[in-house]
């Protein structure tokens, strides 16, 4: 019993910091129909620039220059590159985004090395009795502020200016000539994937440690959370992620750690084989 | 008010329209009408800056908005009613008309829901319903409902009764003709050119990405080319 707990909660913080990624791909894939690779890289950027050095500047600063680090590569990218390039080829677009996500490890690695480096909690080493179950500060933080920012995006997406956006999201053509300023919009949802990118950077550098690969990792897995759940809806790609965090720990906790990576990827295949939209996602009806 | 001069229109390196001009004035329906493939909707896309002009221009009361981006359009006053509906199918019925309404900076988005609600009450009773489970009708009611919303000076129809039962378009071309009689300016694509000449007062009629022959419904109607193909040849022939 006591295992069990253990696994559900520790499956349910890598499982929302997947779903941080998840969330980012699955709003600009809404829109656009891109799925941006770098999202992982932008994450791993966000930790190095949060915990590698400026020590004596305070946590919460670092945080929000990470933050914008990760807002500003995810603008950029989008307007300089991916944007014309997914016009002509959307795959050229998407294998692009995964080029990208090298290119800016290869830098982070040659600026800070590839040695892995520890990254310490705001919140400290503290843990804490809950009943049966023994949970870190900083899985509570992580907990915390995922549930924040879904919860922020919940009540932007139902909000009034919420509606337009998916009214976007649902044809983006008719939205365009009804007067919505679509480019623009997108642009802003570029925006809240990196900010999304960038907490999940901050929140798993110290349980993982900092490497300049470990975005590679997270973005992979946080696509097979998003194609677990469904790419077509932000809510889907969210449940899928936390779900397969879920199955990750279990699988490690009660087989073997080993075979993580092979559970993950045998998720990836047997969804894509069974249920491409998802588990919770729909086809789109096709409206005559 | 509406000028569409010398254009030429396509899809990449596929020119579909070529060296067309047609108008539209002040308070006016005008319709277009031809076989498919002819060029009507994609005329209309060049309305709407959702195809570009290869050559031509498109302007809107004496100004030049061939180069224009189709989201600034809705704001001069040109709204669409797009073929097959298009209306955002997990939204409700009012969250797409103020979507509509809200994209064209409305401050009076609720006055405007009630407004398109007394023209279709159908609407009215299915206001908190998903639009993707309304009827092949009541999403035709939206479409125009969506675009009215819009406060528009020009509404543009694409295909305004197809794939609806008959009882259906009379009641949704009703609605249009009233818009219409009381000076809203109309360009409508029809296939049904009954239906078209009593919603219009001019009209054209195109073939292969020209306009072959224009003119007022009257005359129009006494027409050979126009009775042969589409006023019932068989009549004629009786």
């Amino acid at each position: 019993m006591e295992t069990f707990v253990l696994l559900v909660a520790g499956g349910l913080v890598t499982g929302c910091i997947y779903a941080l990624i998840a969330a980012g791909y699955a709003v600009l894939y809404t829109a656009t129909g891109f799925v941006n690779f770098a999202l992982g890289a932008q994450a791993m950027l966000a930790g190095y620039i949060t915990y590698a050095g400026f020590e004596d500047v305070p946590f919460l600063f670092r945080a929000v220059v990470a933050i914008v680090a990760s807002v500003v590569v995810s603008v950029l990218s989008w307007i300089v590159f991916y944007r014309r390039v997914s016009e002509q080829d959307m795959l050229a677009a998407v294998i692009m985004s995964f080029g990208f996500s090298i290119v800016l490890a290869e830098v982070v690695q040659l600026v800070a090395g590839g040695v892995p480096l520890p990254a310490r909690s705001p919140v400290g080493s503290g843990r804490h009795e809950l009943g049966p179950l023994s949970i870190s500060s900083h899985s509570i933080l992580v907990l915390v502020v995922s549930a924040l920012l879904f919860a922020l995006l919940a009540t932007v997406m139902s909000s009034r200016g919420g509606a337009t956006v998916r009214a976007m999201f649902q044809d983006r053509e008719m939205a365009e000539t009804l007067g919505v300023a679509t480019n623009r919009m997108t642009i802003v949802l570029f925006a809240a994937s990196g900010v999304f990118a960038g907490a999940a950077g901050i929140l798993t550098a110290p349980i993982l440690s900092l490497s300049p690969h470990m975005g590679t990792r997270l973005a992979l897995i946080a696509f097979v959370g998003a194609i677990l759940g469904g790419l077509g809806s932000i809510r889907s790609a969210i449940v899928g992620a936390i779900i397969l965090g879920m199955l990750e720990a279990f699988f490690a906790g009660y087989i073997s750690p080993d075979w993580r990576a092979t559970l993950v990827f045998g998720v990836f295949v047997v969804i894509l084989v069974l249920k491409p939209a998802g588990v919770l996602g729909r086809v789109a009806a096709v409206k005559v | 008010m509406l000028e569409v001069t010398n254009a030429e229109i396509g899809y990449g390196p596929v020119t579909v329209v070529e060296d067309l001009s047609i108008s539209v004035g002040e308070g006016e329906a005008v319709f277009l009408i031809g076989p498919n493939g002819a060029g009507k909707s994609t005329t209309l896309r060049g309305v709407l800056g959702l195809n570009r002009l290869t050559r031509g221009t498109v302007s809107w009361r004496e100004r030049d908005i061939t180069r224009l981006p189709t989201n600034k359009r809705a704001a001069l006053g040109i709204a669409l009613v797009p073929e097959g509906r298009h209306v955002f199918p997990q939204l409700t019925v009012v969250e797409n008309l103020e979507v509509a309404a809200r994209a064209v900076g409305a401050k009076d988005v609720e006055a405007r829901v009630e407004e398109v609600c007394a023209v279709f009450p159908r609407l009215a009773e299915r206001k908190g319903q998903t639009a993707g489970l309304l009827s092949g009708g009541e999403q035709q009611m939206l479409a125009i409902g969506r675009a009215l919303a819009q406060r528009p000076r020009l509404l543009v129809i694409d295909e305004l009764s197809l794939g609806l039962a008959p009882v259906v378009y009379e009641q949704v071309g009703a609605v249009v003709r009233d818009l219409a009689r009381d000076g809203l300016a109309v360009l409508l694509v029809e296939q049904n050119a009954q239906l078209a000449m009593s919603i219009c007062s001019r009209g054209y009629l195109m073939s292969h990405g020209e306009v072959v022959l224009a003119g007022m419904v009257a005359d129009l109607e006494r027409n050979n080319q126009m009775r042969e193909l589409y006023l019932g040849g068989i009549e004629k022939a009786v």
